[in-house]
């Protein structure tokens, strides 16, 4: 839209073909903006792609907040519960790197499904590799699928990947770069085919962060 | 709450890991220091690294940010200014050597000076409503007149005067301590 001070660019139109009818006291005031407006060199057109968006801030500003410490002790509850009672479902014969798994439980609109989520650890830039290792979940007609989803309160606020059942466990497998601090909850909500996107779509599986 | 009491807000905010306030930054903030960024390294990619240098700096180092010592514009403007600089430095100069005939380029004081007022004319547009900002950068940056402004955006010309004029009036407000 504008040249961005970059190159040569026509200059300006007098102040009184910008404005008219202003009183003298305004006009007086709206010549000083002219004037430091005429003196600077324009911004640039329009933040590039590249730049839409901040990069994920990577580094924590404090390392323990009450959020932080509250998930370290539900990961270290859910690594402990996992270590004496359903470590060898992601340790048992498993080539995935995990350092945490969430059992994720079925709702009631999805009785006998379960799922588990496998963590792996993170990586320089901050991505981590998830599992999602699911059962008892329908499969869905041609065209639907299933999405694992961040929640935090009741909005979907992340997407982890989508995914499609068969019979028996079904594996899916992502790279995510969210700070899990930041939601609440793991769900899982199906979309199904022609079908307009509902707004608040059931879960069907979830677990808390 | 005044813009300056709200950056100020905004940056605090960043400093407890609140990245929603932080996003709000990026967006009020990201085209000025891109300009900043543009204007001293003269390189769009460069540029574009800078400006997230400053913006991973901000995230980093907000707690360190006080409202009584000094505007959050102006912590920002530090901020993105040594993020520049660090950019700058990392360029590979070809041996070359100085001229021996005096610059016609400003000296380092009023370049600061500029560069300074370019940064709070930038920010002080982010501020603008929308509809104002555009007739104002196409009036004094593209150099349309009013009437070519009006045909752009497909507004009566009145309605881009009216734009116009109020857009300065804002501006002069949240330009009220830049006297020439």
């Amino acid at each position: 839209m504008t040249q961005g001070g970059h190159e040569e660019r026509r200059r300006p139109a007098p102040l009184p073909e910008l404005v008219d009818e202003v009183s003298a006291e305004e006009l007086a005031e709206l010549e000083r903006i002219d004037g430091i407006l005429r003196s600077v060199p324009g911004p640039p057109p329009a933040l590039p792609p590249s730049l839409r968006h901040p990069a994920p801030p990577r580094e924590p500003v404090r390392l323990w907040t009450r959020r932080r410490v509250a998930v370290a002790v539900a990961l270290a509850a859910v690594l402990s519960a996992l270590f004496f009672g359903l470590g060898t479902r992601f340790t048992g014969g498993d080539d995935f790197n995990a350092n945490a798994a969430i059992q994720m439980d079925a709702t009631k609109n999805a009785k006998g499904a379960s799922a588990l989520i496998k963590l792996g650890p993170a990586d320089a830039s901050g991505n981590r590799t998830l599992r999602l290792s699911v059962s008892g979940l329908k499969p869905l007609p041609d065209g639907g699928y299933y999405i694992l989803w961040l929640a935090k309160g009741k909005d979907y606020a992340a997407t982890c990947g989508t995914f499609s059942v068969g019979p028996g466990e079904t594996e899916a497998q992502w790279t995510v770069s969210y700070r899990l601090a930041d939601y609440d909850a793991w769900v899982v909500t199906a979309r199904l085919p022609n079908e307009p996107r509902p707004e608040n779509p059931p879960w069907l599986l979830k677990a808390r962060i | 709450m005044a813009t300056t009491e709200r950056d100020a807000v905004l940056i605090e905010r960043t400093g407890e890991g609140d990245r929603d306030a932080f996003e709000e930054l990026y967006r009020r903030f990201a085209r000025p220091v891109l300009a900043m960024a543009l204007r001293q390294l003269g390189d769009n990619g460069r540029a574009e690294d800078a400006t997230q240098d400053t913006f991973a700096a901000v995230w980093r180092s907000a707690r360190s940010y006080r409202q009584d010592r000094g505007s959050a514009s102006a912590w920002l403007y530090a901020v993105a200014r040594h993020a520049i600089i660090d950019r700058a430095r990392q360029r590979v100069e070809p041996a070359a050597e100085a001229p021996d005939i005096p610059s016609g380029e400003d000296g380092p004081e009023a370049q600061a000076e500029a560069s300074w007022l370019s940064w709070r004319v930038h920010s002080a547009l982010e501020r603008l409503p929308e509809r104002e900002r555009v007739v104002l950068e196409l009036a004094y940056w593209s150099g349309l007149s009013q009437v070519e402004v009006a045909s752009y955006l497909d507004v009566p010309l009145g309605t881009v005067k009216t734009r116009t004029r109020a857009g300065l009036a804002r501006l002069a407000g949240l330009l009220e301590e830049v006297r020439e």
